[in-house]
């Protein structure tokens, strides 16, 4: 079984909560533009997180790295309907 | 290029000493620490060794693909598996968390992860890594969770002479991790570390123990659904707001 696997090198701005990435076939080429955008700052800015991740497709990465594709929904929606009642 | 271990380490404990001092005017390097030419050097010698890891990583993660499909474990038909190669400052970040630990010794520069249908997916997928692999070191974090409630089990494994760290983990052990973590950043505290507030903790470890018990088949009791709640309005003010935090 041989996946085809793509790499992605996502800038996760974290005010706006929102994920671009750029996709590479060559992994050589991905680490050199990660290096890239890393050495831009000495010491990366609480307001941006740059990450190389890789799979068979971008729809993997956001169901296992789902903190950088949030969406309205939370881990409370895992549970039973009507448990989480707050006062 | 190539550099020793010992050069990579001390590399990297440099960019550490330089990160701690105080910056000098307008964002310069500090004072009596090393020059810009020592500290590119130090950082090439980092990310020479991280590009080291590229090829074991992708060589765990294919075989990973095929384990988690002989063992069934796709999830709407698709195998949840995924690499991930560190990001430079988290490497810098826990040198700081963990001094005693050198650069070429960190288990997870190369990571691989397996987001699983079921308990019993992420047992068996592991004991078949656990046969056929070089397992150098397991972390059952299933039997024995951390205390901030996080559970999986993870493997570091030994490929071509580097270590890549394997997580596997149940929709909901991941769920829960990746909010731990989504959470935090926008609140700009470090939950996943243990930094912040002590009700935004307890809430999730109160959380971390429901979605054990229905990754168990349990029912939820009355006496964990009293907690759950309990903790949820404790946490609620202190965590970002979304439409499925009511």
């Amino acid at each position: 079984m041989n996946t085809q696997v793509h790499h992605y090198l996502i800038v996760y701005d974290v005010a706006a909560r929102h994920a671009e990435y750029r996709t590479f076939e060559d992994y050589e080429q991905a680490v050199a533009e990660y290096t890239k955008l890393e050495d831009t700052t000495r010491r990366e800015p609480l307001e941006r997180e740059v990450v190389l991740l890789s799979a068979d497709s971008i729809e993997t990465i956001k169901r296992t790295h789902s903190s950088y594709f949030p969406t309205d929904g939370s881990f409370e929606q895992l549970l039973p309907p009507g448990v989480l009642q707050p006062r | 290029m190539e550099f020793s271990k010992g050069a990579v380490d001390r590399a990297a404990r440099l960019i550490l000493d330089v990160w701690q001092l105080p910056p000098g005017p307008d964002g310069e390097l500090p004072a009596g620490g090393p020059g810009m030419d020592e500290l590119v050097r130090a950082m090439t010698a980092v990310t020479w060794w991280r590009g080291l890891h590229t090829g074991p990583l992708t060589k765990v993660a294919a075989n990973l693909r095929y384990h988690v499909a002989k063992e069934g474990g796709q999830i709407d038909g698709r195998i949840d598996v995924s690499q991930r190669l560190k990001r430079r400052p988290t490497m810098i970040d826990k040198l700081a968390r963990e001094p005693q630990m050198n650069l070429t010794q960190m288990a997870d520069i190369g990571g691989v992860r397996a987001r699983l249908p079921s308990l019993a997916h992420v047992q068996a997928v592991s004991r078949r890594l656990a046969k056929t692999w070089t397992v150098v070191r397991t972390r059952d974090y299933v039997t024995h969770p951390k205390a901030s409630g996080y559970r999986a089990i993870h493997h570091v494994v030994r490929r071509d002479g580097r270590l890549i760290e394997v997580q596997l983990r149940t929709v909901r052990q991941d769920a829960w991790a990746n909010q731990v973590e989504d959470d935090g950043r926008d609140r700009g505290v470090g939950f996943k570390f243990g930094f912040g507030a002590p009700e935004v903790h307890a809430y999730y470890v109160v959380m971390a123990e429901a979605f054990e018990a229905l990754d168990r088949g349990r029912q939820l009791t009355p006496d964990l659904v009293a907690r759950l709640n309990e903790a949820f309005t404790a946490a609620r003010p202190l965590l970002p707001r979304t439409a499925f935090r009511p």
